[in-house]
């Protein structure tokens, strides 16, 4: 143990050998320092002694000025009076002062346990202050922890008064700094809000557990949401003795909410509308439906009527013509046949757009819708004076098309060639297999189309400027139809041509079309046809069902 | 003699048709509407007919079942006549029990060749 440093302010050195004695007998240890003048007492007191031993009365200083001294120097260090004559005024007055004890020098032997009790008090003091002292940074932590904190804190007792109120919370109130501590909402704020707190508060009580609110403080733009939690706290974990409350600011989320709920909303509008212009475009198509066919019944009966006087006259049901009659009549049929083509060129690009032009594939022979094709063109091939020469080798692959549609496609070439080549001249029609595709071709020995044309002439009613110039008549849309058909079945079209040599137009099908690309129509309206008449003559025409352009070789000629 | 009956709103229609059959050597009645048709199967006994489908009043496919569901009827050749041609049209025609069915235009010489071809086959 270490030895006990001793300050005695003592006038006699007899008297502090004593002392120091009377420290040993009770077997306390110590190193003593003797001072007697006020300069040498604070020059001791500097040292840091564990305790002071101080005469009550000195020459030029005494014991209550020292006791002043070590009270205004903050220093801890007890101090304990020894006189050798003491009254119990001087008594008090030392203790007043803040000796720790007092004794008489005739009484040493109560020096060592005074001297222990007093370190004894003195560190019981320490420890005490240090309690206090971490206590004291406790409570500043946690009030820092409540008044930074970004939410809003409150404590309130159970009759509704503020024990905590943070700076956060009495911002959320519109209240001034530090003004709700003590005071209850009824005092702090209008009435209808302070009830509706007070509810609030009392509702968490009576349940005696959490409970979450969203609430809204503040006017105007400066209205802001909170999401509210209060919870009871309870000392002794059963009755509650307080009310605990935390608000989060939530403002910006319940923005963000509601944006997302207008967009929503929009969305649904948005959404109605486009069901609405749904309908009408599904009005709109049901109309045009409609109107195709009003068309088809009005406009092709009377040509049924017209067509089919003509074709009577032609035959003799009404006589024999003469040659000069045959041959007017004769213009009559062809200006009626061409009527028919357009109405159904017209009906066919509807329906492409419409989407009910339907595919129907099928394996099918391309030397046979050759043929069909060359025996619908024949009486044109005859009246023109131009012939038809057929190059395919002996066996052609089968493809999947549409037979029908293919053969209008083939039909519709070869007429086009026939209008454009010079009587005396023949045309050539041809399919070979290439690699994945079979090429269809159709050459004639025309005039040609000149290289500006070209790119124009699978245009919708596009027509050439030799049609326009030898005024043949065409609503300029076989093309137009031949290339959406052959590109329906995976196919493609194409034309190539020399202003003396004539003109090639050749397609390619698919050897393996994929059955799949059948078009689903809504609606399929065969425009013409029906299943193939029984021939009765020599003028034998070909109509295909479902296919309109088979009548475009309609009709007999002489 | 055979005994066809054409029945057709077109009065046009009507004139070419009868003039084509009776060239041909048939005895041709006509109506103008569905209901005319009816009330002639009723009292008469005609052949085949020729059924236009898109009529005022009675339609021709209504026609045909009337036809269908009466005894004295059920078997009558008919052949539509339609410038509407939508399929559902002729498929609905065929199911009632259409003999077969002609769209316009058409060439005479085609339907002349169509009412012979299913008399030869209703005969047998």
């Amino acid at each position: 143990m270490c030895a006990l440093r001793v300050l005695m302010l003592e006038d006699r050195a007899e008297d502090a050998e004593l002392l120091a004695l009377a420290l040993h007998r009770d077997g306390i240890e110590c190193e003593w320092t003797r001072v007697q003048t006020r300069s040498e007492f604070l020059s001791g007191l500097r040292e840091g002694p564990d305790i002071v031993l101080s005469d009550y009365s000195l020459p030029g200083f005494n014991a209550l000025e020292a006791l002043a001294i070590v009270t205004e120097t903050r220093v801890e260090t007890p101090v304990i009076v020894v006189t050798g004559a003491m009254s119990e005024e001087t008594c008090v007055e030392s203790l007043r002062h803040g000796a720790s004890d007092y004794l008489l020098k005739d009484r040493l032997a109560r020096l060592g346990p005074a001297v222990k009790q007093a370190m004894a008090d003195q560190k019981l003091r320490i420890s005490r202050r240090e309690a206090e002292q971490a206590s004291e940074r406790l409570g500043a932590t946690l009030r820092g922890v409540v008044n930074n904190s970004p939410s809003a804190i409150f404590v309130k007792d159970r009759e509704g008064r503020y024990l905590i109120a943070n700076r956060r919370l009495e911002e959320m109130l519109g209240l001034p700094a530090d003004s709700a501590t003590g005071l209850r909402d009824r005092d702090l704020l209008p009435a209808p809000i302070a009830d509706a707190l007070a509810a609030l508060d009392g509702d968490c009580i009576a349940a005696n557990r959490p409970r979450q609110h969203e609430e809204e403080f503040g006017d105007g733009a400066d209205r802001r949401s909170y999401l509210s939690v209060r919870y009871p706290i309870s000392g002794d974990g059963e009755a509650t003795d307080a009310i605990g409350g935390i608000y989060t600011d939530i403002t910006a989320m319940k923005r963000i909410e509601n944006d997302i709920r207008v967009a929503r909303a929009e969305l649904r509008n948005q959404a109605a509308h486009l069901e609405q212009d749904n309908l009408d475009l599904r009005e709109l198509d049901h109309v045009k439906a409609e109107f195709l066919q009003s068309v088809s019944h009005e406009l092709r009966t009377p040509l049924s009527i017209i067509n089919g006087t003509v074709e009577m006259m032609l035959e003799g049901d009404f006589g024999q013509l003469s040659t000069e009659e045959r041959e007017l009549v004769a213009t009559v049929e062809k200006a009626g046949d061409r009527l028919d083509t357009t109405i159904i060129d017209l009906l066919t690009v509807f329906q492409m757009d419409r989407g009910g032009f339907a595919v129907n594939l099928r394996p099918t022979q391309l030397s046979d819708i050759i043929a069909r094709a060359t025996h619908a063109v024949g009486p044109m091939l005859d009246n023109a004076g131009i012939r038809a020469e057929i190059d395919i080798p002996q066996e052609l692959p089968s493809v999947s098309v549409d037979g029908d549609q293919i053969t209008r496609v083939l039909i519709n070439l070869v007429t086009n060639a026939i209008k454009f080549s010079p009587s005396d001249t023949t045309i050539t029609i041809s399919a070979h297999p290439h690699s994945s595709e079979v090429v269809v071709a159709v050459r004639d020995a025309g005039a040609g189309i000149p290289k500006a044309e070209q790119s124009q002439i699978f245009l919708r009613f596009h027509r050439g400027s030799a049609a326009v110039r030898e005024s043949m008549q065409g609503a300029g849309l076989g093309l137009a139809i031949s290339k959406e058909i052959v590109e329906r079945q995976r196919g493609w079209i194409d034309l190539e041509s020399d202003e003396h040599r004539g003109t090639t137009v050749s397609f390619g099908l698919p050897l393996d079309v994929d059955r799949s690309i059948e078009h689903r129509g809504e609606v399929r309206i065969p425009l013409s046809g029906g299943p193939p008449g029984p021939s009765d003559g020599a003028n034998q025409t070909i109509r295909q069902p479902d296919d309109p352009a088979a009548n475009t070789a309609e009709g007999g000629r002489p | 003699m055979t005994r066809v009956l054409v029945v057709d709103d077109d009065p046009g229609i009507v004139a070419l048709v009868s003039y084509k059959l009776g060239r041909s050597g048939f005895e041709v009645d006509s109506v103008g509407d569905g209901q005319a048709a009816v009330d002639f199967v009723a009292t008469q006994t005609p052949d085949l007919m020729m059924l236009d489908i898109m009529m005022p009043g009675l339609s021709g496919l209504e026609v045909l079942e009337r036809l269908r569901a009466s005894e004295t009827t059920a078997k009558l050749p008919v052949i539509m006549l339609t410038a509407m041609a939508q399929e559902s049209d002729v498929e609905r025609g065929f199911e009632l029990g259409a003999d077969d069915y002609i769209i316009k235009p058409f060439s005479p010489r085609e339907l002349l060749g169509r009412v012979n071809a299913v008399l030869a086959r209703s005969a047998r």
